[in-house]
């Protein structure tokens, strides 16, 4: 019972703090144009808004109509492969702008969430027997392992980066707040691979992606990662004026 | 992509006024770089003037070189007429952006 509440409330704080970030940002692109954060508002609100929540309807013990299921299903697998190629997208564009390999990598994932994701369509509108839906899937395995991929690579830029302004902040040259900014993207990041582990493991090994303990561990990430997106894009005053004023004090100039 | 003009700026410098040659004096603004947490491609004036302020005399003094006041006070004057050059827009100005700092 305890672990079933931790989930609903796990899920239901993920699409609330998942969606009013995506909005937020969404919200900004509209004021600035600028495509960082039309790619991270439009991905959040996909993933969080739109796919998560129809998961969970599609998951729901009661027996909904079938052309409901199909539908719901549909518009989720096309929603993750979207939201999670605007990470791909957003990573690429902020962190290694211009071509080369990050180019390659954000193309190439972007292309198996797409292939996977349609397929995922595809299995939803043939299958006839809709319990299926609940079950893993080699289309589901592809995007989710693209999906994991990128948690990855926008963790370690994140967390390179981290480290590039902590050295700059006592010279004066870099915000604490915006330092710390990237180490809760990379948590995000570090939490959302975690969450998805448990249905990958599952789906490679043969086992249940359900048990009590896989639930309870997908549910203790879902609330750290909403957690790091909150204070991430919706940082309060206090916990802004906290950062900036633990953070270490610009130095004296050195020998000048 | 090239290194930026404030960087190749102050290995001028140095080679010229130092008895580094071009390997060191490139290296040895390299390492200070590294230290402020910075990158030769995108440094813009302003921030090579901190590090000529804040880590460069230490570096500069570590290698015998001589006058190192003299030396960072002509680097700061003449890296006050350095264009910074277009603005590419660095992660940390997206992400301030992104969480309204």
């Amino acid at each position: 019972m305890a672990v079933e509440l931790l989930s609903l409330v796990s899920a239901l704080v993920f699409v609330a703090v998942g969606a009013t970030v995506g909005a937020k940002l969404l919200w900004l692109a509209h004021r600035t144009h600028a495509l960082p954060e039309k790619m991270v508002g439009g991905s959040m609100l996909l993933l969080s808004g739109v796919a998560w929540p129809l998961l969970l309807l599609v998951n729901l013990p009661t027996s909904l109509p079938g052309g409901v299921l199909r539908a719901a299903w549909c518009v989720a697998a096309l929603a993750m492969s979207s939201g999670w190629s605007g990470v791909y997208l957003f990573t690429w564009h902020v962190f290694r702008p211009g071509p080369g390999w990050a180019r390659t990598l954000a193309f190439g994932g972007i292309g198996i969430l797409f292939a996977a994701g349609l397929a995922g369509v595809v299995r939803g509108l043939t299958l006839e027997d809709l319990a299926q839906l609940r079950t893993s899937s080699t289309s589901g395995l592809i995007l989710v392992l693209a999906a994991e991929a990128v948690y990855v690579w926008t963790a370690l830029e994140a967390v390179r980066y981290r480290a590039l302004l902590k050295r700059r902040i006592p010279l004066g040259l870099a915000d604490p707040l915006v330092a710390d900014r990237f180490g809760l993207w990379a948590w995000t990041s570090g939490f959302g691979f975690a969450s998805l582990l448990p249905a990958v493991i599952a789906t490679v090994t043969g086992g249940d992606p359900n048990t009590t303990a896989n639930r309870l561990f997908v549910g203790v990430c879902g609330i750290l990662c909403s957690a790091a997106l909150y204070f991430a894009f919706l940082p309060p005053a206090a916990y802004a004026r906290f950062v900036r004023e633990n953070a270490p004090a610009p130095e004296p100039a050195g020998g000048l | 992509m090239p290194d930026s003009a404030a960087f190749e700026f102050a290995c001028d410098q140095l080679e010229a006024r130092t008895s580094l040659d071009r390997l060191a004096a490139r290296g040895t603004v390299r390492i200070a770089l590294k230290q402020a947490g910075l990158d030769a491609r995108s440094i813009t004036p302003a921030q090579m003037a901190v590090v000529v302020q804040k880590i460069l005399p230490m570096e500069l003094g570590s290698r015998g070189i001589d006058s190192v006041e003299e030396l960072c006070q002509a680097l700061l004057a003449g890296l006050g007429n350095i264009a910074s050059g277009p603005a590419s827009e660095t992660p940390d100005a997206v992400f301030k952006r992104l969480g309204g700092a």
